[in-house]
């Protein structure tokens, strides 16, 4: 259990490459995060997750295409690997749990 | 166009390609090149470089940057550090004579640098406790003025600020206040004398000062409210609660203590006893028992106005309203207005130099000169290890040598060689301490008024700071040998007769010691010419007489009651009172016009009354002295000197007598010109002046005393003053004592140079003493062959000084020149009556330090070449 805990951070990260499918190189991942969770992270903390990650196992990378945009640098692009995925729905699934078992009332929001 | 608006910066691109990994470049860049290139088409190209740099130095990480070279190279670092310190130790007690020229050295220079490194450190803590210390502002004021020159103040009309607060937008509040409240606050049997200031209630809206007990918003809101400090409760009445209380001050009415207020803090720009309610202002004025200055425009000495800022506005719109109430409310005169200006509340300790101070004031100048002046010092110091450290390269070539020979890097060496010198500096820090405890009471008690700013106390956490500045010092020497010998070339270090080839190009030494002793020779100077200055203050005629006269504080007795108590006393040949002491230069000055040109103007004045003249021995060249005011006479007769006259037109003193002249509106008949004597600080040229008897302006009663029992007619006067005054004990002093006082700086300012001379000289006579000897011992062969082939010992001496005097000439014409630019064109050109620069002291200061550096000289060269020859040649 240990060694596949996924920080919060992570999760999104692993998801959003997830959905992108295909095309999950670092300004897509990037701007498809700021997006749907509206919450900007720089280049360089991405790279710290993604490298995490790639060390545990938890994605693969190749080097893809260059562009003239990029100044003729080429992309990489990220999958994750099936141990990725385990992790998420380990994630997941403890999720899961919890919320199933907060009581129903708690779930109203409390003005008192 | 070097950096087109489509591309990002150059510097960060080249930054991010310097410190990013290879491996990760290209995807990294790449990115961020397509996000930036998205970004200029979203949010336009200035954005988008903004973004950029953001991005690159978030990219600061390490995972990010490259691995320093080498950096898994050498698995045990700490064995090699542990190496370097044992090295350190052994090298420094093998050779303990630069041990000790170093550790001295630097002891004496960095206890000065301590006591700069304290004094900043206590400057910087002021007025850093108010919460609001970002959003305080206090408005300054600078008359402008034709035909006088102002200076700008601290004070600015109260009335300004009551305006302000109703007129300008976006202030949360404006504190006036009044200062010179003074008294003996009563309660029952007990009494205290007590300072403070008049407060309006925004008073501690504004200003974070501890309200212990008392409603902050309303307690300064009533006319005759009081509150008082910790301290003052607890001296008047100890271990009483005395909220409720209504406290009784002689002539100024009944205080009802309305809160008790911790003490100021001591860094604190401005300090009291008590505060009093600013409403209680008005009544007193009407009561004629305060001046008019609240709601008078041109009252730029009793108000102060600080103000607080809403969140998040500026300055400019109470600047501009500033600006134009400057001109507005002095409509009416057009030889007149204001620049009003505003200063943020931490600048003002330490800030510029203004008039009218409210408290503590520390111009920035004198903490820049005494930095810039400690800083060549403990430069000084570093200079000597550098130049020793160098000098003995010699010796430790070879141990570098096989160092580098076994695998050391150029980064090492330069390691040890660093840690070396911390070592050392850390060393004498403790040496500098133990200096710096001993001359830190000295140098509060010999400079004036420093001891507002700096603390006796030394709060631990400075300590660390020491040591952060022993560190900084220790790099600083460190790292031109640790460079030197980090560059030395194995195979030459270890070939044996390659060594002197090492010193070839080393002039950087001689430098050295040129700026070294530069240094001490300006130091030298500047104290034998301010002393020069000084003597010639002291003997300088002001053309009053000087001898004999006692000066009394009045502390607000009535002067006639106490000239009548004194009068009885025999020994007492002449009595006046008088609103300044002469000399002393805390003059007041008045508005006057001159009837014929309509031009107002402020002047110079003293209060006297008619004996004062013939008490002071000063003459009257044209006219007669007023007579006596009689009670119910109108205030209409007035002297004026010399200047005046000429000033105002007059062909000769004769010529003004019977004018009429007006003063604050008053007309006043001119009577008598007394001839011009310097009423001021010697250091000003005299102006004109008038002098007329003011009876409520008195603050002070000079008597002239004859008989040779002055510990019985002081007793006398002593007794006189309780029949007047019993709480309050007299102040009496000699004029000619506060002369010298007044003129004291300038004998602070021989001790500070002095000292600092001392220091220069010695650090620097250290240094010289260090490389005569190192020069003495590495020429021991040559010495010896010399004296085998028939040099005498006086011969050898030439030989080995030569070089040295001719360094140490050459840096006594520099520190001459200097010295006379910055001495003569700088701090003396301030002064009206002064003395010139000139050789006589530079070549006492010369001699002086030739004298030091010659024994240092002469005293090795002498050692090394009594020595016999036999001994040094025997092995060869």
């Amino acid at each position: 259990m240990k060694g596949t805990h996924l920080g919060e951070f992570q999760e999104i990260v692993l998801l959003t490459i997830m959905v992108l499918n295909e095309n999950a190189y670092g300004v897509s991942i990037k701007r498809e995060i700021k997006s749907r969770a509206d919450r900007a992270i720089s280049r360089g903390a991405l790279h710290t997750a993604l490298s995490r990650m790639e060390d545990k196992g938890l994605i693969k990378s190749w080097q893809g295409e260059a562009n003239k945009e990029r100044g003729g640098m080429p992309k990489r692009y990220y999958e994750v690997t099936n141990k990725g995925i385990a992790a998420l729905k380990d994630a997941k699934d403890i999720r899961d749990q919890l919320w199933n078992e907060v009581p129903k009332l708690r779930l109203q929001h409390n003005y008192a | 166009m070097k950096n087109p608006v489509n591309l990002p910066p150059s510097l960060y691109r080249k930054l991010f390609q310097k410190f990013c990994r290879k491996e990760l470049y290209y995807e990294l860049q790449g990115d961020l090149l397509e996000e930036f290139s998205l970004n200029v088409e979203e949010l336009g190209p200035t954005k988008a470089r903004w973004i950029y740099k953001k991005e690159v130095l978030k990219m600061l990480r390490p995972s990010v940057i490259k691995k320093f070279k080498n950096s898994n190279k050498y698995y045990n670092n700490t064995a090699m550090f542990r190496n370097y310190t044992k090295v350190a130790f052994r090298s420094l007690s093998k050779n303990k004579l630069f041990t000790f020229i170093n550790v001295t050295g630097l002891a004496i220079g960095m206890s000065v640098g301590l006591l700069i490194v304290n004094l900043v450190f206590d400057a910087v803590q002021f007025d850093q406790f108010h919460e609001n210390k970002e959003r305080i502002h206090r408005v300054t004021s600078k008359p402008v003025q034709v035909g006088f020159r102002w200076n700008e103040g601290a004070a600015a009309p109260n009335i300004l600020g009551e305006k302000m607060a109703e007129e300008v937008p976006g202030i949360e509040a404006v504190a006036k206040i009044r200062r010179w409240f003074f008294g003996n606050l009563k309660l029952n049997d007990n009494s205290i004398y007590a300072n403070g200031v008049y407060a309006d209630e925004n008073f501690f809206k504004v200003f974070s000062f501890d309200l212990q007990q008392g409603n902050p918003a309303t307690a300064l809101t009533n006319p005759f409210s009081i509150i008082l400090t910790e301290t003052l409760a607890e001296k008047l009445m100890p271990e009483e609660n005395l909220m409720g209380k209504v406290l009784s001050i002689p002539e100024r009415g009944e205080y009802l203590v309305t809160g008790i207020v911790a003490d100021p803090p001591k860094h604190s720009h401005f300090k009291f006893d008590a505060l009093v309610s600013y409403s209680s202002v008005k009544p007193l004025e009407e009561q004629n028992i305060l001046a008019e200055a609240s709601t008078n425009w041109r009252d730029f000495s009793a108000g102060y106005v600080y103000f607080l800022l809403e969140k998040g506005q500026t300055l400019d719109n109470v600047q501009s309203w500033l600006n134009r109430m400057g001109q507005e409310a002095y409509a009416d005169d057009e030889n007149f207005f204001v620049n009003f200006d505003t200063q943020k509340l931490t600048q003002i300790v330490p800030g510029k130099n203004l008039n009218n101070q409210l408290g503590t004031e520390f111009p920035p100048l004198p903490l820049i000169i005494l930095g810039a002046v400690a800083m060549m010092i403990v430069l000084s110091a570093c200079f000597n290890y550098t130049n020793l450290s160098i000098a003995r390269a010699l010796r430790r070539s070879k141990e570098i040598g096989v160092r580098k020979i076994v695998g050391s890097s150029r980064r090492q060496i330069f390691n040890q060689f660093t840690i070396e010198t911390v070592m050392v500096t850390v060393i004498a820090v403790f040496f500098s301490v133990f200096i710096f405890m001993v001359i830190k009471p000295l140098f509060i008690s010999s400079i004036p008024r420093i001891d507002q700013v700096m603390q006796i106390e030394n709060p631990p956490v400075l300590m660390v700071y020491f040591l952060l500045f022993a560190i900084f010092i220790g790099l600083i020497a460190g790292v031109f040998p640790a460079l030197f010998f980090s560059k030395i070339k194995p195979l030459l270090a270890l070939r044996s007769n390659a060594s002197m080839k090492l010193f070839s190009h080393l002039n950087i030494r001689k430098v050295l010691i040129v700026v070294q002793f530069s240094i001490s020779i300006f130091f030298l100077i500047a104290m034998t010419v301010v002393l020069k200055q000084y003597r010639f203050t002291m003997a300088f005629d002001m053309g009053f007489q000087q001898e004999n006269i006692l000066n009394m504080s009045l502390f607000g007795n009535d002067h006639e009651r106490l000239i009548n108590e004194l009068e009885k006393i025999p020994e007492i040949s002449a009595i006046s009172a008088s609103s300044m002491v002469v000399g002393s230069g805390s003059n007041r000055t008045l508005m006057l016009r001159n009837p014929v040109t309509n031009d107002s103007l402020f002047t110079n004045f003293i209060s006297a009354t008619p004996s004062y003249f013939d008490l002071h021995d000063i003459d009257v060249i044209a006219g007669s002295i007023y007579e006596p005011r009689q009670i119910g006479d109108n205030l209409s007769k007035m002297m004026v000197n010399v200047e005046f006259s000429r000033f105002h037109g007059y062909d000769s003193p004769q010529d003004i007598l019977g004018e009429i002249f007006y003063v604050q509106g008053r007309p006043m008949t001119i009577t008598g010109v007394i001839e011009d004597f310097n009423y001021q600080y010697i250091e000003e040229p005299i102006r004109s002046l008038i002098l007329m008897e003011s009876t409520n302006t008195m603050g002070f009663i000079n008597m002239s005393i004859q008989g040779g029992d002055i510990v019985g007619t002081l007793e006398k006067i002593e007794s006189a003053w309780k029949a007047v005054d019993e709480e309050n004990d007299p102040s009496i002093k000699f004029l000619d004592t506060q002369l010298e006082e007044a003129s004291g700086f300038l004998l602070i300012f021989t001790r500070v140079f002095g000292f600092l001379g001392l220091i220069a000289a010695s650090i620097a006579c250290l240094g010289l003493l260090g490389m005569a000897v190192f020069n003495a011992e590495t020429r021991v062969k040559e010495i010896g062959i010399r004296k085998a082939v028939g040099a005498s010992v006086s011969n050898l001496i030439m030989v080995l000084s030569k070089s040295f005097i001719s360094l140490i000439l050459i840096s006594g014409v520099i520190g001459a020149f200097i010295g006379y630019l910055v001495l003569d064109k700088l701090i003396l050109a301030e002064i009206h009556y002064r003395v010139g620069v000139g050789l006589f002291e530079m070549f006492i200061a010369m001699l002086i330090l030739f004298t030091l550096a010659f024994i240092a000289v002469v005293s090795q060269t002498w050692r090394a070449a009594k020595r016999n020859p036999v001994e040094s040649l025997r092995y060869e």
